[in-house]
């Protein structure tokens, strides 16, 4: 398996933290307007499941994951 | 335990439908999937329809492409929609004619919105949301009716392209069955200082006019109200009608077990489906954009055997002018309200809604962040749930 990538469009977020509960290693909110902050753009091969989970999960599809 | 299914019909293409053909290939379903759509376009995204301006491109809220598509290898039948379903035959019949055969089935035909009769258009589609962007371009004035969440949304679209705007609504406040009176008058006071005119207790008795002409909307107090264009937000029904004679329980959508299974082999996911929610420990039909998703990755792992029940903490949002709402669990008016933090510096706020002394949802005014943490009063014991917010917030 290659290096795991990760991207949000925080355009298209609507803040609504799904991702922060699915893998709280690699996402986070903005204080203010709750709109995504990635942590870490290329997380351990470990956080595949978690990370896919919350792209799934997003209901603004805000967030695109690669397998290099 | 139903048996292994190898090819699943999925009625209905939008982000339910989408969810459960997704969810299938996630699990390693390598059988046939044939996702059955009544619009033409391939699945996209509903909420932004409403949000920020309308969407003016299909692709900018598309919920896949081509490419995914063929990736996931989904056999579309789009523009085409389902006519029956035969519990007896295993089929679903399309109105071109075509009958499907599968040995699993999802329905995810979503919802379709209440008109009433005369001219005043209602959105739900891509195209909807096309038109009335339309009329609005060309409007000096609108009549919205209905305060429920759509038509907020659609007050705010509207006062952003300067269009004087009157709400009207049986109740006595926006979104009041909702949010109670307290958050209601909160809200009414966000949109009184966009300049949002609203009147209350009323209905319509009749609307009438044409293009160009004008419009008018008439109301069971006897007066009248004249715009340029009369949008109807006053909810929808379960697009249940096509199941008519399937012999599955109808009853606010299709009725399901707590697994979401209406009948062997045939689910229900998203609007349409009206399910034993365990967490609540009662039935539910849910029309939010969250649910359609996750009840759809719930059935997909259900129907490939997983049994496991759908006990979700729902969750909507809404954004109106630059305020954000948003809600974990379920709210209701009539439920009990406990305003647990204020930030000063944007008039945000966290507010719990309890029932019986127990939490059963917490709303968000413009707090995401904050109301992440507050999700985990649900479920708690009401008391308890405000001290235990009040102490973590003063440990902060």
């Amino acid at each position: 398996m290659g290096q795991l990538k990760v991207k949000v469009d925080q355009d298209k977020c609507v803040g609504a933290g799904q991702c922060v509960f699915a893998a709280p290693e690699v996402f986070d909110q903005r204080e203010d307007d709750g709109i995504v902050e990635l942590l870490d753009a290329t997380p351990d091969d470990a956080l595949a499941a978690k990370v896919k989970k919350a792209a799934r999960l997003c209901p603004a599809k805000a967030i695109e994951v690669e397998e290099g | 335990m139903n048996p292994a299914p190898h090819r699943v019909a999925i009625v209905g293409a939008s982000a339910a439908g989408l969810a459960v053909a997704t969810g299938l290939r996630d699990e390693g379903f390598e059988g046939e999937v044939i996702l059955v759509g009544a619009e033409d376009a391939l699945p996209y995204d509903r909420p932004p329809l409403s949000k920020k301006g309308f969407a003016r491109e299909l692709s900018a809220v598309a919920l896949t492409d081509a490419e995914e598509v063929a990736q996931l290898g989904l056999e579309l039948r789009l523009g085409s929609p389902a006519r029956a379903l035969d519990q007896e035959r295993r089929i679903i019949h399309l109105e071109s004619g075509e009958e499907i055969p599968w040995d699993a089935c999802a329905i995810a035909t979503g919802a379709s919105p209440i008109r009433l009769p005369g001219p005043g258009l209602v959105l739900r589609s891509f195209d909807d949301a096309l038109a009335i962007d339309s009329a609005l371009g060309a409007a000096a004035s609108v009549v919205i009716v209905g305060a429920g969440v759509l038509g907020c949304e659609l007050a705010a679209v509207a006062r952003s392209k300067q269009v004087d705007t009157l709400v009207v609504d049986r109740l006595s406040g926006p979104m009041e069955d909702k949010l109670g009176p307290e958050v209601s008058a909160r809200l009414q006071a966000l949109h009184w200082e966009q300049g949002v005119a609203f009147r209350f207790g009323l209905g319509v008795e009749d609307i009438s006019g044409s293009p160009g002409q004008g419009f008018r909307a008439a109301f069971t107090d006897g007066t009248a109200a004249e715009a340029d264009l009369v949008l109807v937000a006053v909810g929808c029904r379960p697009a249940v009608e096509w199941l008519a004679g399937s012999g599955l329980a109808l009853e606010n959508g299709v009725l399901c077990d707590a697994t979401c299974q209406a009948a062997p082999g045939i689910y229900a996911a998203g609007d349409v489906a009206n399910w034993l929610n365990p967490r609540y420990g009662r039935r539910m039909r849910i029309e939010h954009r969250m649910n359609a998703t996750e009840q759809g990755m719930a059935v997909a792992a259900n129907i490939l055997g997983a049994e496991q029940p759908f006990a979700p903490i729902p969750f909507f949002w809404s954004d109106q002018y630059d305020t954000k709402i948003q809600v974990f669990g379920v709210i209701d008016g009539a439920l009990q309200t406990d305003f647990l933090t204020k930030n000063s510096d944007n008039g945000g706020f966290v507010a719990a809604y309890s029932r019986q002394g127990r939490v059963e949802g917490v709303l968000g005014w413009n707090m995401a962040r904050a109301l992440r943490a507050a999700r985990d009063l649900i479920g708690m014991d009401r008391a308890a749930a405000v001290a235990e917010y009040a102490q973590a917030q003063g440990a902060k």
